[in-house]
């Protein structure tokens, strides 16, 4: 962390000393300041692991913790996807897991046995920390400016865009990524600049952790080969390049094999292969050089189109080849979204369900970025002004990152580094033009070491500059209300990342909080209410079914075997779960029979107006299980016939039917007066006679009713179908109520 | 099992247990004695040499840890972990 | 040849230090008794009272009991019988003599002779010898855990409970009893069944009921080891609390000035499990209209006045239910369950709180300190609470030597008492950990004190500013010579 520093200050001179102390603290504060404004939820709610991915992470930590690296690398969990378990070791990124194991095992032998959970919270903010500082590294690469670089350090951590994924509790895989990321690409350019070996060696070995902690190592693997396709079109062409794109290729793809989830993906997905090509490209080139210093001008330039047309055109047939032949594997769907944005909701709903992969609304990019997204065309431009091959990166960067970040609303993450960069470099001109004290007197000076903003005309006026020596703002009025309307800005970034932070992305959301009459706060526990029941009260190996989205929270907080999990790797056993809720009770019971389900997990929210309940997310299972079983399953059957999805006394029969809709409303109607009941999400008046169920029977609900629990029934001891059985028992019941008139008659057969 | 323990006890009403530091005053003391201490070793720092090893880096390590005024160990408590 | 001598050679080591493991164990919690051990018929019990109390979710047992002895030596061992079932659910027996206090608690012991034997027996050493014909008042309590069966098993989550105990109305002795009566107090009138025996003298038929008591008796003279089976069965619509481990953590801090307190229940409800599935529509209902119910919905737990900063998690996080009441005059933990405890349902949890050092620990006059805390503090419940096994670690400083301590619960109910090294923050050589294990006690004990002393040189005391001041001076050392180094490629030329 403090190597560059350090080392500045070991050789630095005595003046620069002071400024090199006064820059690192002023980093160290900043990466303290990232830190502490990711710790709103653990200061509000508790130390507690977020959402629902950082709760499949936090578990295999914990396995980890438990059972050694070894153990972990092979580990086979048969506690999810029950009845096939999933081959968790070789199908997760172990990076994150791996990160926090080592920090434990560390702080452990320093005497400071922190719990794992702990560590798991706070990883996220601690890695922002080192990502404001790989962004400080990162833009004093661009600039020789430092103050641009602590700029961007501030950007990086405060930007809300970054925030999102890396709060306290939210421990995934992007916690620790995007620190990956910006390190990866600071140390690439380092490389290229110095055309060193050692660099480059340094940037695949981040690159391999980087593959080791996220999926998304995708966008530094396609990244680079387009920064250095895009140099050579430039004709840049050098050694520099060569020595660090090879070195990083090379070790960096090894490295990547590593990872059994990766495996051989490097070298067979079309993902892969634009580096791959540019890695053979750049040799062709370095041949290409060879010759040129041995061959005459004239036939070199024959030599050299001849063949540069024929290896490109055998490369590309060879790729065609490849791909139908089935030894590279054609582009997958989720990169197929990533062009197409309606793709995916057409060919896989599973992949559109999920709200962080939907196209970004524009207010988004407010919202994440404030003033940065403004900020960030000014730097790309500035940028454009020198356009060394590290300026060439960020552009480069800045158009691929935007593209990306406009499709996916997840990927606006991988877009924040560029933009706290471009902004950096841009507030920093300006800053720098304007605070600069100096007056008219000495032009050229100024131009030299004034930067871009004021002195653009005069630069791009070149020789003309001579003749009209005074060209910019000098007034100290003007400069001081435009440092002053900087510096407003500035504090209402602040401000605004302070607040985005504190309401949007610092909820657990499984725990919710809500107002007292008297302004208290009043805790909504629900969810650990009923998976603390689970794990208490049923057996240990209870088979739970619920929709993908609580699998990793029952594996995490209830410790019981799911049949699905957010790992959605099996459509079709999601789709399975989406026809038992979506179908009749006829139906769903043998399927539940089937995977030996003992009880049933739906989220409601309509006592309490949650929105994120089952019923609103019912129509994503019943897509889903249309896909596999179009002819069981049908989403035009839970529409009313003029297209309304309702719930009330007016809902479809399919819907009234479905296991889903009978789980949640299942004995509401007893909370109300007579014919009162109300679904206070969907502001729906419920039929006065609520659900039966003959199946399954209520086991818990929680106190606000989010969760609730149903338990499968056995087969009926007498041999008889459910739904006489229960038929039966109502009957009788009502019999009693009724006290019996008249005499009892025989029954005849 | 020694029965006499509770006549120990009796015998030593008068004198409770008090820490040298409150713990009220805890986190301040830690505060201070660390904030010294990262001054000092940040001067160190910038200025390495034996000569200054025992006017800065000892100071610094005392304030760090040392004799009864010790920053990180009170650093600990003062943030509830009682060692 | 060879390898069956390497065997049997293997094989006597290994019994030999079997042999010495069981003999360490059983001189170390009870006297060892030759297989056809009857005890001696030195005493006759004159007149025996027998108070069996039902009232909590443990069983509160009183043996006042006038012993005489027939024999012509003196005697000081007196036996008192319990099956071996009873034996491991027996816990704090106190034995004092009824007409003496100040003679104090007498030794009582389980006097193991034959593993398989059903009966087994307490002895009861008597500070002197018993001269022949006199006669000496023994009251022996104890209290029998996991005493109750809910009858009917179960029952619908509105219902009441209702839970029956066995045991014999002659109280079982060793001796011959002249006379004797056996009294059962409930919690309530309300004691629908219990079995009826056919009355002796004036009494038509035992037992008699007096309010919320039943008499059996008197009975006349009866035999050693006679036995009359009966059993009663009574509103019991409180929850059976139950917990199965308690492990009581108190960390002692010289630098903090503090002593901190955790404790880890396994919680339990031994009552009535639900006959038809829990519904949240009654439950929320029969809040309004009758709340009382026999599940568990709230523990207050009593704590020290000068507690502070108490927190309350399970296994999944932090649990918000909880309120704290402190001022001068208490201190007062209150905390909800994440479910209301039905029978059958588990739900650990753990809660911890802090206090200032001055309220525990004091310096001895030797230059020792000694601290003072409850052995024994969980929540105070109108029905009782009962503790399977509790563990109660007292972790001391670093480096505290000389550890002696001693306690006011009943020594039956502790089973062993060690020292060992606990590690944790900023720790070299560990903490002196003094780790007491004891079963079956009930939350009647309390607020029984446990003293511990132990002495603390100054090196100890001085070792984690040392052990930091080391670390960073090194580090700074370490940067010093690291600066000093070139770490360059030797660029020649």
């Amino acid at each position: 962390m403090s190597a560059d520093p350090l080392q500045a200050l070991a050789s630095a001179g005595k003046g620069e000393n002071t400024r090199s102390l006064l820059r690192f603290i002023i980093l160290a504060l900043i990466a303290g300041a990232a830190i502490a404004s990711r710790l709103f939820s653990v200061i509000r709610f508790e130390s507690i692991i977020h959402e629902f991915d950082p709760w499949f992470n936090f578990r295999a930590t914990k396995y980890l913790v438990a059972n050694g690296f070894y153990n972990f690398w092979d580990w086979f969990d048969d506690r999810t996807w029950h009845p096939l378990g999933r081959v968790t070791g070789g199908t997760l990124y172990p990076g994150l897991m791996v990160t926090s194991g080592i920090i434990y095992h560390a702080l452990r032998a320093l005497a400071i046995p922190v719990d794992i959970r702990n560590i798991c919270v706070l990883l996220a903010p601690a890695f922002s920390g080192l990502t404001a500082i790989a962004a400080y590294l990162l833009t004093n690469e661009m600039t020789p400016n430092s103050s641009a670089g602590l700029l961007a350090a501030l950007f990086m951590g405060i930007a809300p865009g970054y925030i999102s994924r890396s709060v306290a509790g939210s421990y995934d895989n992007e916690a620790i990524a995007i620190f990956l990321l910006v390190f990866t690409f600071y140390l690439w350019i380092k490389a290229l600049k110095q055309g060193s070996m050692l660099w480059g060696a340094l940037c695949a070995l981040f690159y391999g952790y980087m593959v080791a902690s996220w999926g998304g190592y995708a966008f530094i693997t396609c990244l680079l080969p387009l920064h250095a396709f895009v140099l050579i079109c430039m004709g840049r062409y050098s050694t520099r390049l060569y020595v660090s794109y090879t070195t990083w290729y090379a070790l960096g793809t090894l490295a990547s094999m590593q990872i059994p989830f990766v495996g051989f993906l490097p070298v067979k997905t079309s993902e892969h292969m634009p580096a791959l090509g540019i890695f053979g490209f750049l040799q062709l080139l370095a041949f290409l050089d060879y010759i040129r210093s041995a061959i005459p001008g004239r036939q070199f330039q024959t030599f050299l189109w001849l063949f540069a047309g024929g290896t490109f055109g055998l490369g590309l047939l060879g790729l065609v080849l490849a791909t139908s032949a089935g030894v590279i594997a054609p582009w997958g769907g989720r990169f197929y979204s990533l062009w197409d944005t309606s793709y995916a909701k057409i060919h896989i709903p599973i992949i559109a369900s999920v709200s962080e992969h939907q196209p970004t609304a524009w207010p988004a990019f407010f919202f994440d970025l404030n003033m940065l997204i403004w900020l960030f065309p000014v730097g790309v431009y500035l940028c454009f002004q020198e356009l060394a091959d590290e300026h060439v990166f960020i552009v480069v960067y800045a158009l691929f990152g935007s593209y990306f970040a406009g499709v996916m609303v997840r990927l606006m993450l991988t877009l924040t580094p560029v933009v706290c960069v471009a902004a950096a470099i841009a507030v920093s001109t300006l800053l720098d033009t304007y605070l600069s004290a100096k007056s008219p007197s000495p032009p050229p000076a100024h131009a030299a070491d004034g930067g871009e903003g004021a002195g653009k005309k005069a630069a791009k006026a070149g020789l003309k500059s001579t003749t009209k020596p005074v060209v910019g703002i000098y007034g100290l009025w003007g400069k001081g209300m435009m440092v002053g309307a900087m510096a407003v800005y500035l504090l209402l970034f602040v401000l605004h990342c302070t607040w985005v932070t504190s309401n949007a992305y610092s909820s657990p959301s499984v725990v919710l909080a809500s107002k007292m009459p008297d302004g208290s706060q009043h805790i909504i526990d629900d969810y650990r209410e009923a998976y603390q029941w689970l794990r208490q009260n049923t057996r240990e190996d209870a088979k739970i079914m619920s929709w993908w989205d609580y699998g990793y929270q029952i594996g995490g907080m209830a410790d019981r075997p799911t049949l699905v999990d957010n790992n959605t790797w099996n459509n079709t056993h999601i789709a399975t779960v989406g026809k038992a809720m979506s179908s009749s009770e006829e139906v769903s019971y043998p399927i539940m029979r089937q995977h030996e389900v003992d009880y049933v997990l739906v989220v409601f929210g309509g006592l309490l107006g949650y929105s994120g309940d089952d019923i609103n997310k019912f129509l994503w299972m019943v897509r889903i299980a249309e896909g596999i079983w179009p002819d069981e399953v049908s989403e035009r059957a839970f529409f009313t016939p003029r297209g309304e999805y309702r719930v009330d006394g007016e809902a479809t029969d399919a819907m009234k039917n479905s296991l889903m809709y009978k789980m949640s409303y299942y004995n509401y109607n007893n909370l109300f007066p007579p014919g009162q009941a109300m679904d206070r999400m969907r502001n729906a008046r419920l039929p006065e006679v609520g659900p039966t169920l003959s199946t399954i029977e209520e086991a818990f609900t929680s106190e606000n009713w989010i969760i609730r629990i149903y338990k499968v029934k056995d087969l009926d001891n007498l041999g008889r179908d459910h739904m006489s059985a229960a038929a039966f028992d109502r009957g009788s019941k009502k019999k009693k109520a009724a006290k019996k008139r008249g005499p009892r008659q025989l029954r005849v057969d | 099992m020694d029965s006499s323990l509770h006549e120990v006890w009796q015998a030593a009403a008068g004198a409770p247990f008090v820490p040298t530091i409150a713990k009220g005053s805890q986190f301040s003391v830690a505060f201070v004695l660390l904030v010294v201490g990262f001054l000092l070793s940040g001067a160190f720092t910038l200025n390495r040499s034996v000569a200054n090893l025992p006017i800065l880096a000892v100071p610094a390590s005392l304030a760090l840890g040392h004799t009864g005024r010790a920053g990180v160990v009170y650093m600990f408590c003062g943030v509830g972990v009682y060692v | 040849m060879k390898t069956t001598a390497v065997l049997s050679a293997l094989l006597s080591v290994l019994s030999l230090a079997s042999a010495a493991s069981s003999d360490k164990k059983s001189s170390s919690t009870s006297t060892t008794l030759p297989a056809t051990f009857r005890p001696p018929q030195v005493f006759k019990n004159a007149n025996l009272v027998h108070v069996v109390s039902v009232e909590k979710n443990y069983v509160k047992e009183n043996i006042n009991v006038v012993i005489e002895n027939i024999d012509k030596a003196a005697h000081d061992e007196y036996f008192v019988p319990f099956t071996a079932d009873q034996l491991s659910r027996l816990g704090g027996v106190e034995v004092k003599d009824r007409k003496d206090a100040a003679a104090g608690p007498f030794v009582a012991e389980a006097a193991q002779f034959d593993q398989e034997s059903d009966i087994q027996y307490l002895r009861i050493r008597l500070p002197q010898p018993l001269a022949s014909g006199a006669q000496q008042t023994l009251g022996i309590s104890y209290y029998l855990l996991k005493a109750y069966v809910p009858l009917p098993a179960a029952i619908k989550q509105e219902e009441q409970q209702f839970l029956s105990y066995s045991f014999s109305a002659y109280c079982p002795s060793a001796y011959t009893t002249t006379k004797q009566k056996t009294e059962v107090k409930f919690p309530s009138t309300n004691f629908p069944d219990y079995t009826k025996l056919p009355g002796s003298g004036a009494v038509q038929e035992f037992p008699t009921k007096q309010g919320s008591k039943l008499i059996y008796g008197p009975f006349d003279e009866k035999p050693a080891g006679a036995i009359q089976p009966v059993s009663v069965r009574f509103e019991f619509n409180k929850p059976v609390n139950h917990v199965s481990r308690l492990e009581r953590d108190i960390e002692v801090s010289h630098w903090g000035g503090n002593v901190a307190f955790e404790e880890r229940y396994a919680l339990y409800h031994r009552g009535a499990n639900l006959s038809s599935l829990f519904n949240r529509v009654k439950w929320q209902q029969s809040q309004y209209y009758s709340p009382t119910s026999f599940a568990l919905k709230e523990m207050k737990f009593p704590l020290r006045v000068g507690s502070e900063d108490p927190y309350y998690y399970d296994v999944i996080g932090n649990i918000s239910t909880s309120r704290f009441r402190s001022n001068k005059r208490e201190a007062l933990l209150e905390i909800k369950p994440r479910y209301p405890i039905f029978g059958g349902w588990k739900f650990p949890f753990t809660i911890g709180w802090n206090s200032d050092a001055k309220n525990f620990l004091r310096r001895a006059a030797g230059g020792g300190f000694v601290l003072n805390v409850p052995f024994l503090e969980g929540p105070r419940q109108p029905e009782g609470v009962e503790y399977e096994q509790v563990e109660v670690r007292v972790i001391l400083p670093e480096g505290a030597e000389n550890v002696k301590y001693q306690t006011s619960i009943p020594t039956t109910s502790i089973t062993s008492a060690d020292v060992e090294i606990h590690k944790t923050f900023l720790d070299t050589i560990g903490r002196t950990a003094l780790i007491i294990k004891a079963r079956n006690l009930v939350d009647d004990l309390r607020d029984r004190e446990l003293i511990v002393s132990y002495d603390l040189p100054l090196m100890a005391r001085l070792r984690k500013p040392l052990i930091v001041f080391g670390s960073s001076m090194a580090l700074l050392v370490g940067a010093l010579v690291m600066g000093k180094l070139e770490f360059k490629f030797d660029s020649r030329k």
